[in-house]
């Protein structure tokens, strides 16, 4: 009886996830969950990006726990067929399950929804020019894409590589899952880090692209825009883009119907919903079941590391051009434009904003740069969901 | 590592800013035009109401009416803020309303009302 006692014990041990650890490559499952409560720490802790960063680092907790069973990375490899929905719907665990929506492109359009409602373009309605800036700031999507094909990314992945340089999580995830998923665990976790330091990487390169006479332009304020003309943006946008660039449509669609559900300020009600319930509820999935994807095969490689520092020449790069094409502009003006706000092109709203403000300011602390600002800012939200677009076109 | 295709990396970076650019240079010109006319429509609306205007006596927007306010309940200071508010909210429309009295309310407090009226009016 002993002797049985001892060996259910044995049994137990055997079959918990404690002895997954020191089967073939169960070690690297403890190195995961060592990185994933460090994540923990820099949101818990640190404040980086907490509202999605503590959801994904705890995502990554979960899944590379050995024999939990929340995730299999197995059930979402892609056969002739495409995915067997019907295999996960019966075999998946909870996070398969909520990563549906990540897989079927449904839950970045709806975080767009709620950014929208919660946007005012009226910055960059009165200062379209701003465009241009939003625009130029998403060079650093470009020059990652050719630099992860230079370090033997794919296409694919060089694509999903690049689109990190537009400081746009959902925009960065919704690009991932249609071209290259099985990188959307790393992408993921490099995009929204690098998005919290955004004050660090952006304001040596912008002291360093600008003299003290351009970071201390005072710029004219911005006229008044009419409810007519907020009301009609968004559905001409919508129109426009939609044509023009298909893919982008359901980004770009949905940022606008978020915003015209505010502007409108007929459909109070389903506004608040999407500015506050939705979007809370859909950046818990979200995060979670991106974080899940994070298992060992795909984090703990080389590749990872070229995608982390690709990453951060696509934001470095995305914020030089913003800044260059800022002192075009403060020539062609002759001097009425601050290259400073260019910088604000990566459409990570409203930090990229609030670091040309704080910039601009130790130079001259009575200039508001804020608003002036915004323009680009929030016109980088709708450059990175074209170039989003543009990718997902020409490689997928 | 070496790049296996050049033409490809190329094609993509290039098509991808030109496309980008474009796309929203084409923006700005829609935007910029729809502010012109913009600006023209608020131009005309500007001339009409100033020629309007013109001969009246200037009237300030909002006529505190003093009699109807009970002073020892209302101070000048709150009569100040709330003909401010007023003010604010008739901005630019054509309306000049009037406030002929500010009372205290007696009945349930302003925070309880505006929630009892927030979940009980029409879906």
């Amino acid at each position: 009886m002993f002797n049985e006692f001892i060996n259910t014990l044995i049994d137990i041990l055997k079959g918990s996830g404690f002895a997954a650890f020191f089967i073939g490559d169960g070690w690297k499952y403890a190195v995961m969950i060592a990185i994933s409560c460090g994540l923990l720490y820099l949101a818990i802790v640190k404040k980086f990006e907490p509202l999605l960063l503590l959801p994904i680092a705890f995502g990554m907790l979960l899944a590379n726990l050995p024999g939990a069973g929340v995730y299999h990375p197995e059930l979402w490899v892609l056969t002739g067929d495409g995915i067997d929905f019907g295999r996960v719907l019966h075999d998946g665990g909870v996070l398969d399950i909520l990563y549906m929506g990540v897989k079927l492109g449904i839950y970045p359009p709806l975080i767009f929804l709620g950014i929208g409602a919660m946007t005012d373009f009226g910055p960059l309605i009165s200062n379209p020019k701003s465009f241009l800036l939003g625009a130029a700031a998403q060079l650093g999507i470009f020059f990652a894409f050719f630099g992860a094909l230079l370090l033997g990314f794919t296409p694919q992945e060089a694509g999903s590589i690049g689109i990190i340089g537009g400081a746009d999580g959902p925009t960065a995830i919704f690009t991932t899952s249609k071209l290259a998923p099985h990188l959307l665990g790393p992408i993921a976790v490099a995009a929204y880090s690098y998005m919290a330091l955004i004050p660090f990487i952006q304001k040596p390169i912008m002291r360093l692209l600008t003299t003290k006479k351009e970071r201390a332009v005072r710029m004219t304020e911005l006229r008044t825009v009419s409810k007519t003309e907020k009301i009609i943006f968004p559905i001409g946008v919508t129109i426009i883009v939609a044509l023009l660039l298909p893919d982008a449509a359901a980004l770009v669609g949905m940022l606008m119907l978020g915003n015209l559900m505010k502007e409108s300020g007929v459909v109070e009600r389903i506004c608040k919903t999407a500015q506050n319930e939705l979007m809370n509820i859909i950046t818990i999935f979200l995060g979670l079941t991106v974080g899940a994807t994070t298992n060992a095969e795909s984090f703990l490689n080389f590749k990872t590391l070229g995608i982390v520092l690709m990453g951060l020449i696509a934001f470095c790069f995305g914020t030089a051009g913003g800044v260059l094409f800022g002192k075009i502009m403060y020539i062609t003006s002759k001097g009425k434009v601050n290259p400073l706000i260019g910088s604000a092109g990566v459409s990570a709203v409203p930090m990229a904003a609030r670091v040309s403000q704080m910039v601009g300011q130790e130079e001259d602390p009575g200039n508001f740069l804020l608003m002036h600002a915004m323009g680009p800012n929030v016109s980088g939200v709708i450059g990175s969901a074209v170039a989003a677009g543009v990718l997902i076109q020409m490689l997928g | 590592m070496l790049l296996m295709d050049y033409n490809l990396g190329f094609t993509v970076t290039f098509t991808g800013i030109f496309i980008v650019f474009m796309m929203l240079v084409f923006l700005v010109a829609v935007l910029s035009i729809f502010g012109l006319v913009s600006k023209m429509g608020n131009k005309k609306v500007k001339k009409v109401s100033v020629t309007e205007t013109a001969t009246e006596e200037k009237k300030p927007i909002v006529e505190a009416v003093n009699k109807d306010i009970d002073s020892e309940q209302v101070s000048p200071e709150i009569i100040a803020v709330i003909s401010a508010a007023v003010a604010t909210m008739y901005m630019g429309s054509s309306k000049k309303p009037v406030i002929k009295a500010v009372k205290r309310s007696e009945t349930r407090p302003a925070w309880a009302t505006a929630g009892v009226y927030k979940n009980t009016r029409a879906f």
